[in-house]
């Protein structure tokens, strides 16, 4: 298949994708299909995104309520329900500060979507719960291990469906690399992983306080805060968040683990307060201060049935060089993904010929297209000429940098164009194991989210030690 | 940022010809606000920005003030999604967060009671201008009937799809900046300000950071 017949199938298999989710659904439970009335709790950016994501689901969803201490943040998200979201609005939806008061004015309330700061992901995964409801809580599932340890042991103490999440697990593109790609083998072997999230200074600036819009100190408090600016900040205080590895790197590291549907048996990590620590910046003023680490890099190390598998992470937020992006490298060939559809190149080593793959209506794979897309990656090139001016050496070392080099590796990519934003599928998985009360057709369960959840904040154990970490079963388990 | 609008200054330093009681009168401008990636906006009767037609002051009758000044706003949509109808009267034409309204989608308005008739110099409204976005569809009318049935006279139209139903707009449509849009209220008397919009060219949110009304109180 050629790029322009993959580009005329591949929306309408895209979409399919994401429609056949819903089809199987309701082909599998009499109850499949029916209106789950929602409610949202912690109306911020996240909140919000889970607001617009689930705009795209056309039947199944009903919202009916929200919670936030803040009306700043509250009342927006409540107001576009009722204009974007009108087909999964019925009359107003009810706005309430406290968490408690909505769920006791509301018992028509089937589920819930919590998207807090994450210390109070488990004390409200827990109130929703043995109030009967199911739980859609945002990542990380906690700023601690012993605040997920007990949403797992909530989830299994209520009978709530109860999804997290790491919303990649229900995207076609990812479920496509690793049922189609990586579990065939077409990548031979994989040796090594690499992922990160760069994001440079000006999107990693302190959020401010908007003009009379402070909430009263007695609430803040209530909920732990110990000031506005904590409050807007909470992703850098460990009181209340994970910091850059945890907000960013969960969702990719979370992939290492799900990919080759496994945890890590150590891991080596460095990083530090580098940039963000109260000193004059180049403006002369002072930067933002925080607490947490806002550069972190973590070495991992996994025992697969093929060997040893080691994979690097890195999220840095005083760059934003190349995005955001994981890399599985094979023997056979590597494999570049991301949310973002910028990134979805497939490259052979040399001597893999996947042509069969790109057979038929449905293929694994496209050829790609052109050295545009690919321009920063591997480079398909001709050996005689032209060459780079760095190549316009002499003697030996000409010699040298012809012969140790790798042939260029041969570009695919991945033939699934995702047409809703990236949460929607998971906000369709979710809905859909409501609809059938059929908790194993969530695509990130509690106990899976918990593994990662344990594979990243350990790295501040070993920011704290120095020390290599050594992984036991006692870890993932609960 | 009270207080803050106007500062008036002697018609003796000003070259071009004046009336003997009028005065120039400045217009207080918040900083720029530009972010993000702009929305290209599309309108067919959006004007070229040109620096050179930027209105800063005007000269008005002595005693001219902003009249809009903490004066009551309603809206066609009573319970904005952001922020607070007051906002659009207080003086403060920042972007920043906290100081605008978001109205609902659609065709929207908001109405200043400036609580007496007032012959009008000038209008200037800020739209949001943190995002290069220009609104749809804007329309400022005054009149004395708080309904706007009679006595209405239009003051700036650039609705030239007649979405308001007044009539084709002749009036260009402009990017948002810092320095907002000044205006002619030609000495229209009246108590009340209307303005209409139809979303923006990024969204179809309507808003407002300020709207000031600049006459002599009690004339």
């Amino acid at each position: 298949m050629d790029r322009r017949s993959f580009l005329r199938t591949s929306a309408v298999s895209g979409a399919g994708l994401y429609i056949a989710t819903s089809k199987s659904a309701i082909a599998q439970g009499e109850q499949a299909g029916r209106t789950i009335k929602c409610a949202l709790i912690g109306c911020g950016a996240q909140g919000d995104r889970l607001r617009v994501a689930s705009s795209q689901i056309k039947t199944g969803i009903q919202w009916v309520a929200v919670a936030d201490i803040w009306k700043y943040n509250r009342n927006p998200v409540a107001r576009r329900m009722e204009f974007e979201n009108k087909h999964q609005v019925e009359g107003p939806v009810a706005q309430y500060e406290e968490v408690e008061e909505m769920l006791d004015k509301h018992p028509e309330i089937e589920a819930v979507f919590i998207a807090t700061p994450d210390h109070l992901h488990a004390p409200f995964s827990r109130l929703c719960l043995e109030k009967g409801k199911s739980v859609y809580c945002e990542k990380m599932m906690s700023n601690t291990i012993e605040g997920a340890r007990d949403m797992v042991k909530a989830g299994r103490e209520n009978n709530g469906i109860f999804q997290i999440g790491h919303q990649r697990h229900s995207n076609p593109r990812y479920i496509h690399l690793r049922e189609k790609i990586l579990k065939k083998g077409l990548l031979g072997r994989v040796t090594h992983c690499y992922g990160q999230w760069n994001r440079g200074v000006a999107a990693s600036q302190p959020l401010g306080i908007p003009k009379n819009q402070t909430i009263p100190a007695e609430m803040l408090e209530k909920y732990g805060f110990g000031s506005m600016e904590e409050f807007r900040n909470w992703r850098w205080f460990a009181k209340y968040g994970g910091g850059p590895i945890s907000d960013l790197g969960a969702h990719q590291i979370d992939m290492y683990n799900w990919m080759y549907e496994t945890t890590p048996v150590s891991l080596f990590a460095a990083g530090g307060v580098d940039y963000y620590d109260g000193t004059p910046g180049p403006d002369g003023e002072p930067k933002a201060k925080f607490e947490l680490p806002d550069n972190v890099m973590c070495l991992y190390e996994y025992q697969t049935k093929e060997g040893v598998m080691r994979a690097y992470y890195q999220v840095l937020t005083t760059t934003g060089s190349q995005g955001y992006y994981e890399k599985h490298m094979g023997v056979a060939g590597s494999a570049i993904i991301s949310e973002s559809p910028t990134y979805n190149q497939v490259y052979a080593e040399p001597g893999s010929d996947w042509s069969q793959y790109a057979m038929g209506d449905d293929p694994i794979l496209v050829k790609a297209p052109d050295a545009v897309k690919n321009k920063f990656w591997e480079h398909p090139r001709s050996w005689a000429k032209p060459v780079p001016k760095s190549y316009n050496v002499t003697g030996v070392a000409k010699a040298v940098a012809d012969a140790r080099e790798s042939k260029a590796l041969d570009p695919w990519e991945i033939p699934v164009i995702l047409e809703v934003y990236p949460h929607t599928p998971h906000v369709a998985n979710f809905i859909e194991a409501v609809q059938m009360k059929k908790p194993a057709h969530l695509t990130c369960n509690v106990m899976d989210a918990f593994k990662s959840c344990v594979t990243v904040l350990k790295a501040y154990e070993c920011l704290e030690s120095g020390q290599k970490y050594i992984f036991t079963p006692e870890d993932f388990q609960v | 940022m009270k207080n803050q609008a106007l500062a008036l200054a002697a018609i003796a330093a000003l070259s071009s010809p004046v009336l003997a009681d009028e005065v120039e009168v400045k217009i207080e401008f918040p900083k720029p606000m530009f972010i993000g990636t702009p929305v290209p906006a599309k309108l067919p009767n959006l004007e070229q920005p040109d620096p050179s037609k930027i209105i800063k002051s005007f000269m008005a009758p002595a005693g001219t003030v902003n009249v809009a000044s903490g004066k009551p706003v309603t809206s066609s949509d009573p319970a904005p999604i952001i922020g607070e109808l007051e906002l659009i009267t207080d003086d403060d034409a920042d972007g920043s967060d906290g100081c605008f309204v978001e109205l609902a989608p659609g065709p929207q308005w908001v109405q200043i009671d400036l609580e007496a008739s007032t012959t009008l110099s000038k209008i200037a409204m800020w739209h949001y201008h943190k995002q290069a976005q220009a609104y749809v569809a804007v329309v400022v009318q005054l009149s004395d009937d708080t309904e706007f049935k009679t006595g209405v006279t239009t003051v700036f139209n650039s609705d030239i799809e007649n979405v308001h139903g007044f009539g084709e707009g002749k009036d260009p449509a402009y990017i948002e900046t810092n320095h907002g849009r000044v205006i002619d209220a030609k000495g229209t008397k009246a108590r009340y300000i209307r303005l209409y919009s139809n979303g923006n060219t990024s969204n179809e949110m309507n808003h407002y950071c300020e709207v000031q009304a600049f006459g002599v109180p009690g004339k």
